[in-house]
């Protein structure tokens, strides 16, 4: 099976201080993948130039077959971006909202219509198009950014913290919805979390990132077989504090 | 350019959407009036300068537009945190075209404060200006608010925090307000306050609306032309060029 994603060697370094520290891994197409980490260990990091908002220091992404540096915008048309900060508009309505993406992404008024249509009902929201987003439940707005990520007919769903704070039954119908779009249109889901049991439950394959540097990368049963644990969380904490304990840690 | 015009009707929509915040652009341009154009019409008579409120008009308009302006530039820093900044970044369209649709979106903004502030004034008193006078200064407008957008987004780019932006803005405008001439005549100011108002690109401003709305300007009306899209033209380009290396 091909990469949708392929980082080799990625390091990122603010005036000194590593922040990502020369990491590899690949995410294969149509494959739900977490990307997990203590706050502070580099996921948003490299999320971020893996959606092309930071310049890497060195190393290479591969996206959908394309090189960021010379095709950004293959690379940028290949994704759809939802983003842990709430990035609706709220002075616009959803359908608005809707709009904006589609002329950010050059798709026609007539097929950005019909997507409109599409992805707001995929995600139970078309009856409130013209809503105002400040009387939004933040479930519902969650909604609208994952719809309108999926608009311009993405290859790979890129979810930074997807369902933080929300409850519990929001959180399994965005998690349904998400599955359901993976099996069905192949579409790639790479989320960050730190609901560990929802990596657990719902990821295919896992990378732990810590202190700038991968410490693990495997399905959720391989990494719980190796570590001799009961649950990913237990597998995720004995490897990010075993590697503390054993001096590993970059100096900052 | 579809998607240009989407991101200039953001701020157009967002502030028709917004009485609020039509009614309190409207205050402070009413208390000058009242206060400088008014209160202070008298001493303006008694020196043999004509009409206070007709001297003023123009200088409160500028102050309109240069105020609605610079916000825009907090908007990006507001929008930065929110991530809205980066749905647009993320978007295959070049910063250039994001950055031209905002500045376009700001300066319709001003062009309709401004005819709000004139109409106000209208009721309230200043009639010197006609129909033709109002699509004339249009352009000026557009320019004032090109070059403050601009300016905004050039201490945005490098601001990330809304206070520290705000009292940057506040530190610097307020001066380059009270040098342009906006409220007092130029032509009887000390040598050193006439010599830093023509550091003052706003100066050129004032001058120019003046000229426009009331037939007197104190420099000539080509230089206020040359200076006036010079330097916006400049911090256009400098804004438009931080913004596309900003990263978030």
């Amino acid at each position: 099976m091909d990469n949708m994603i392929q980082v080799e060697e990625l390091r990122k370094t603010f005036r000194g201080v590593i922040a990502v520290d020369t990491i590899s891994f690949q995410v294969q197409r149509a494959q739900i993948f977490a990307f997990l980490g203590q706050n502070g260990a580099g996921k948003s990091t490299t999320l971020k130039m893996l959606t092309l908002l930071l310049q890497p220091t060195s190393g290479r992404i591969v996206v959908n077959g394309y090189d960021p540096s010379r095709q950004a915008n293959l690379v940028r048309r290949s994704m759809g971006v939802v983003f842990q900060e709430r990035s609706l508009d709220e002075h616009l309505s959803p359908y608005e909202n809707m709009e904006l993406h589609c002329a950010l992404y050059g798709m026609t008024r007539a097929d950005g219509r019909e997507r409109i249509h599409k992805t707001l009902t995929l995600v139970d929201m078309w009856d409130r198009r013209h809503g105002k987003l400040a009387e939004f439940s933040v479930g519902m707005k969650r909604r609208v950014e994952i719809a309108r990520a999926l608009l311009h007919r993405p290859q790979a769903l890129i979810l930074d913290e997807p369902t933080v704070g929300l409850d519990a039954r929001t959180r399994n119908s965005i998690w349904q919805f998400l599955q359901l779009l993976n099996r069905t249109e192949g579409v790639t889901v790479f989320f960050t979390t730190h609901y560990l049991e929802e990596a657990e439950r719902y990821a295919q394959k896992v990378v732990i990132i810590d202190q700038g540097k991968v410490v693990a990368g495997d399905t959720p049963a391989e990494l719980k077989r190796q570590t001799g644990s009961v649950s990913l969380e237990e597998s995720f904490l004995s490897l990010t504090v075993a590697r503390r304990s054993d001096g590993q840690g970059m100096a900052r | 350019m579809r998607a240009i015009y989407f991101i200039w009707l953001r701020p157009v929509r967002k502030f028709l959407r917004e009485r609020v915040r039509i009614g309190s652009s409207l205050i402070q341009p009413l208390l000058f009036l009242v206060s400088l154009g008014y209160g202070l019409g008298a001493v303006y008579r008694d020196a043999g300068r004509g009409s206070a409120v007709d001297f003023v008009t123009p200088g409160i308009l500028a102050m309109t537009v240069m105020s609605s302006s610079t916000s825009s530039g907090l908007e990006l820093v507001l929008e930065r945190r929110s991530g809205f900044l980066q749905e647009l970044f993320v978007s295959p369209l070049p910063r250039l075209s994001i950055m031209a649709g905002r500045l376009l979106g700001s300066a319709t903004v001003c062009a309709l404060q401004a005819i709000l502030v004139l109409a106000v004034f209208w009721i309230a008193g200043f009639r010197s200006f006609s129909i033709t006078s109002v699509l004339a200064i249009m352009p000026v407008v557009m320019l004032v608010s090109f070059l403050y957008t601009s300016f905004g987004s050039i201490i945005a780019a490098f601001q990330k925090d809304p206070s520290n932006f705000e009292i940057i803005i506040s530190t610097t405008i307020a001066p380059m307000f009270f040098l342009s001439g906006a409220l007092f005549p130029l032509s009887g100011v000390p040598k050193f306050l006439m010599f830093l108002s023509r550091f003052d690109p706003l100066t050129y401003g004032v001058d120019m609306l003046r000229f426009i709305l009331v037939g007197s300007g104190f420099l000539s009306f080509r230089l206020d032309c040359l200076v006036l899209c010079g330097v916006a033209g400049s911090l256009t380009i400098l804004a438009a060029w931080l913004v596309s290396r900003m990263e978030l």
